[in-house]
This record gives C-alpha cells, sequence and structure tokens, in this order.
C-alpha cells in the first residue's frame, strides 16, 4: 500500500486537484442570490408614505394621489375588507400601482384597527385622520418591513394542449391550479423569484431553475415538473404582477406590499395567456 | 475447439448481438434492463468463470457510482423531492432512479460488448462484411485485433527495453519519462509497419476486387435457421410491444412501469429467452459431449 502510493503519488495529487476544481466549480457557479442586500433604501421612503396617508383601505389608483394632496382621505365604502383591496389592486400603470400598493403596506397586520378606522372615516373626515395617526404610532417597525403578496401558480394552458405528454398530464392538478392565490411574506427588495421559491418549498412544489449567464438572474425551467417546451417549442412558464407582464426575469422585478403575482404556463409564447408577443 | 453458440453462422451471432444490444441501448425498461443484466452475467460467469465477471465488475463498478452520483446534481426532474441541492435546485428519487437505470444499462452493454469480442473474431467480420464493404469489414477487423495486439507487443517492447536500460520504473524522473517517449515511439513505428504490411498483403492477394468471392468456413444449418427465426420473432414482439404501449416505463417526472395485460409478460418472457439463447446452447452442447465423452 505504501509502496503503490509512493509510485502514484503524482496521479493521486493530481486526480485530487482535479476533483477539488470540479467540486468548486460546482458549488461556487450559478447561485442566484436573493436581494435582499439594499433593503435600506425602501424602508424610510415606505413608512413616510404609510405617515402621510391616512385611510387608503380602498387604494382606487386614481384617488390615492388625490387624498394625499389634499390630506382629505376620500370616503371609503363600508363593505371593502383589507383582504379584498390588497388581491384587487389592477391598476393602470404600474407606478401608480407601486405607490397604491406601498400606501397599503400597514393593512394586513392591523386590520381590525383600520376597519374601525373605516367606519370612523365614514362618519367624520377629520377623526379619521388623527385615527390613522394613532394606528401608525401602534404598529412597530419590524413589521412595516414585512410585505405580503399573493401569489398563485396555473397551468391550464398546458392542460388544453394535446402535445403534453400523458406522464406529466396526471401529476397535474385536473383544473390547472397547481397553486391557488396565497399569501406569502417577504423582505423589502424581494424578487418575484424569491417569493416563488420560498413558496415552492413550503408546499414542497417541484421547481427548477438555471442561472442566466452573465448576469446570474434565475430563469424558471420547470415548475411542478411541468417543464419549458413540454407544450411544444413556443411553450414555458411566464409571469405577471397585477396582470401586466413585465418583460424581466423574474429575479429582476422588485415586488411591492399586496402585489399579486400570476406564475402562467403558455404554449404559446404567452398569446394564449394575455400577453401577445410583440417582437422586438 | 469451443462448442456452442460460438459455431453457429456469424449471420446469426450477428442479428443476436444486434437485436439483444439495441434492446438493451433503446428500451430503457427496469424489467428489460434486470434481464438483460442477469442474463449477460450467468453467460459472462458460464464462459470466463468468476475472474471475468469480477474483472468486469471492477471496470463497471467505478463508472456505475459516478452515474449514480452525477445523475442527481444535474437533473433535478421528479416528483418525490428528497433534500435540496446547495444550489437551490431539488434533489429527486426519480433522478436517482435514472441514474441506476443509465449505470446498468451502461454495464449490460459492455458485458454483451464483450462477448461479441470472445465470439466475434475478424474472420467472421471479414465473412459477414467483406462482399459488402470490404474497406470497412478491413478495418473494423484490424482495430479490433489492434487493441490486444497493442497490449501484447507493449509487453514485448517494454522487456526489450528495460534490457537495453531504458528502464520506465526507474531512475531520474528525466530519465524515465525519456524511457517512456522511446517505448511509445517504437510502438507506434511498429503498429504503423504492421497496418501497411497488412494492406499491402491484402492488395496483392486481391481483396476488395469485384466477383471476388471469399472463402468461409461457415455454412447456414438448420440450427441456424431455427434460431434465426426464433430472434426475428422476438424483434417483431419486442418492436409490437413498444408501439402497442406494452413496454411503457417512465423515470420523469414519476417513476412508473405499464402493465398491458399478457402481451407484456409474453415480451418479457421472449425477451428472457431471446438473451438466454446463447447460454441454453453452450450448456446444452457441454452435456452431450460430456455424455458422448463418457459413454466411450
Amino acid at each position: 500500500m505504501k509502496k503503490w502510493l509512493a509510485e502514484n503519488k503524482i496521479r493521486l495529487l493530481l486526480g485530487v486537484m482535479a476533483a477539488a476544481v470540479l467540486t468548486a466549480a460546482f458549488f461556487a457557479g450559478e447561485n442566484p442570490q436573493p436581494q435582499t442586500k439594499d433593503t435600506s433604501i425602501h424602508l424610510p421612503e415606505e413608512s413616510s408614505v404609510v405617515v402621510s396617508e391616512p385611510v387608503s383601505v380602498l387604494p382606487e389608483s386614481s384617488a390615492v394621489p388625490e387624498s394625499r394632496e389634499e390630506k382629505e382621505p376620500e370616503s371609503v365604502l363600508p363593505e371593502s375588507s383589507a383582504e379584498e383591496a390588497v388581491s384587487e389592486t389592477v391598476p393602470e400603470s404600474s407606478e401608480e400601482n407601486i405607490e397604491a400598493a406601498e400606501s397599503s403596506v400597514i393593512l394586513p397586520e392591523s386590520s381590525e384597527i383600520s376597519e374601525t378606522a373605516v367606519s370612523e372615516a365614514s362618519t367624520e373626515t377629520e377623526s379619521s385622520t388623527e385615527e390613522s395617526m394613532m394606528t401608525e404610532s401602534s404598529v412597530p417597525e419590524s413589521v412595516v418591513s414585512q410585505n405580503h403578496c399573493i401569489i398563485s401558480i396555473n397551468c391550464a394552458a398546458a392542460l388544453g394542449n394535446e402535445k403534453l405528454r400523458q406522464n406529466i398530464r396526471k401529476i397535474l392538478p385536473p383544473d390547472g391550479n397547481i397553486l391557488i392565490g396565497t399569501e406569502v411574506a417577504f423582505d423589502d427588495g424581494a424578487s418575484a423569484f424569491d417569493v416563488l421559491q420560498k413558496i415552492c418549498r413550503e408546499k414542497g412544489i417541484h421547481l427548477e431553475y438555471s442561472a442566466v449567464p452573465l448576469t446570474g438572474g434565475a430563469y424558471i425551467e420547470g415548475i411542478a415538473n411541468l417543464y419549458e417546451f413540454d407544450c411544444g417549442s413556443l411553450s414555458g412558464w411566464m409571469f405577471s404582477v397585477n396582470g401586466t407582464f413585465p418583460n424581466v426575469g423574474c429575479s429582476d422585478i422588485r415586488l411591492s406590499d399586496g402585489d399579486s403575482i400570476d406564475f402562467l404556463y403558455t404554449c404559446d409564447m404567452g398569446n394564449d395567456i394575455g400577453n401577445p408577443y410583440r417582437g422586438n | 475447439m469451443e462448442t456452442g453458440f460460438i459455431q453457429y453462422h456469424p449471420f446469426t451471432q450477428f442479428l443476436f448481438f444486434a437485436s439483444v444490444i439495441s434492446v438493451t441501448m433503446l428500451i430503457m425498461h427496469p424489467v428489460i434492463l434486470g434481464i438483460s443484466f442477469l442474463t449477460a452475467a450467468a453467460w459472462m460467469l458460464y464462459g470466463g468463470g468468476w475472474r471475468a465477471l469480477r474483472d468486469h465488475l471492477k471496470l463497471t463498478l467505478i463508472t456505475s457510482v459516478m452515474i449514480i452520483l452525477v445523475n442527481p446534481l444535474i437533473s433535478h426532474n421528479g416528483v418525490t423531492i428528497l433534500t435540496y441541492l446547495p444550489d437551490g435546485n431539488p434533489f429527486t428519487l426519480e433522478s436517482v432512479y435514472f441514474g441506476i437505470g443509465a449505470a446498468v444499462m451502461l454495464s449490460c452493454t459492455l458485458k454483451w460488448f464483450s462477448s461479441v469480442n470472445r465470439i466475434f473474431t475478424s474472420d467472421k467480420i471479414i465473412c459477414l462484411f467483406g462482399g459488402i464493404a470490404p474497406k470497412l469489414a478491413l478495418l473494423i477487423s484490424m482495430t479490433l485485433s489492434f487493441i490486444d495486439q497493442f497490449r501484447v507487443r507493449l509487453r514485448a517492447v517494454k522487456a526489450a527495453q528495460k534490457n537495453l536500460g531504458f528502464d520506465t520504473g526507474r531512475g531520474t524522473l528525466r530519465h524515465r519519462i525519456l524511457s517512456a517517449v522511446r517505448i511509445f515511439s517504437v510502438m507506434v513505428q511498429w503498429s504503423l509497419e504492421h497496418s501497411v504490411d497488412t494492406a499491402d498483403a491484402m492488395k496483392s492477394k486481391g481483396y476488395g476486387l469485384k466477383r471476388r468471392t471469399h472463402y468461409t468456413l461457415y455454412r447456414m444449418l438448420p440450427r441456424d435457421y431455427f434460431l434465426l427465426f426464433f430472434i426475428l420473432l422476438c424483434d417483431a414482439v419486442m418492436i409490437t410491444a413498444v408501439y402497442s404501449g406494452a413496454l411503457e416505463y417512465s423515470y420523469y417526472p414519476c417513476f412508473s412501469i405499464e402493465m398491458q395485460g399478457g402481451y407484456t409478460i409474453v415480451a418479457y418472457l421472449l425477451f428472457l429467452l431471446l438473451c438466454l439463447a446463447p447460454l441454453i446452447i453452450d450448456v446444452k452442447e457441454d452435456r452431450k459431449w460430456k455424455s458422448i465423452r463418457s459413454s466411450i
């Protein structure tokens, strides 16, 4: 044994070096880091919005900027609860949407308090402003940094396609809802990919992704064992934020509180799920 | 003189190996792989004893372990998530199964090809393809014989050079490298010279000319026709079974074997018989030989 070791010293050394390089390459490369580094930029901005924004339970996108200027909140419909407001934000432009979403930052935690605020707001606007100031002060800082979004994963388009192989079809849910709208908490600066990965780990949903060369972003190859190209060469996973398809990678888009994210499977470059391909 | 399957007509043997190896390689069905693996091992054991099987397993073990370990690292498909890899992708049970399947398939194929090497000597290759593609047949037969020749010659050259003072195992590193280069250059020269000689010899015999016939020892006997018919029957059953879905299987996304009533079982049994055919022939011939010898 000793003799053998002495004879093959160089070979062994080379083998160990090669193994080390291979393992290092495997573990070092291609890991899209969750973007949680620069969270400090967002925090003060959002808290200031919350202070200036008294009772924005119903962010009617056009109404939000007005109420900020006038310091006089619009009368709020009493039947709209906090959860509905979060899930039904479908504004016209994305910029307005972000503001609207930020303004409802405190909603999910303090739904009781804000509902009392709602009832008082409908009777007297002046007192409601004071009430909301109280609400703001009662919410601790740490809770403000926790944001929530609604995420859903759907593959109905794939089920309607005859190219889908039987052994994949039988493991998919018959209605195509891999994940029905679920609320996920996330830190500031989290991307759509971070949220997707988090919920998939929690629910045990299969998710495979690869790193995009150079940018290091994540590219979703398959969710729940339904992969890109399973329904032809134009098929794959797409995602929308609040109903609009941002044509960037899912790890390159920052989420705001209250966003609703849909991961949808397309069989035709997005044409079948409401995101027609426009070319370059 | 060896008896049994090795004495059959080259065409029958060729068809047998082509069928078994292509079924093993193209259908990664777990049951088919298992049958192929066990029968190939049994035949190897019968032909070469424990030593041959052990050498083969030693050769394939490292490769198999590598495949089984590496496959889950690059393939993340599968419904049963065992754990998550450091790069964030899932480590699934199905990819381990696929790795095992691929490793077994590789081992089977190597085993069958080692039998091909033992049975398919260069004269049989020339007999089969000499008329159709003479250049290719000569090339294949020369290449196949080259590997064994190289081993034998290397031993001779090494011994000769050692006596001349060029020992690769002794002396300074420089001296050892020089010795190795010397041996390598002798080997290359010898091999090239030999192949040129062979080509010249074959040319002078008129090899590859039109209308030139080949003398062969082999004749198609009734046993050849019988085996040929059986192989073709098995091929037909396997092909229809694959296209009718009787041999349906899947590793991804979930591991499953489809059973489609009797036809699946018929396909399994026929493939088992096909793989066992040379072993059955060999055993039968050996028994006959022993009984004849004992009666003398």
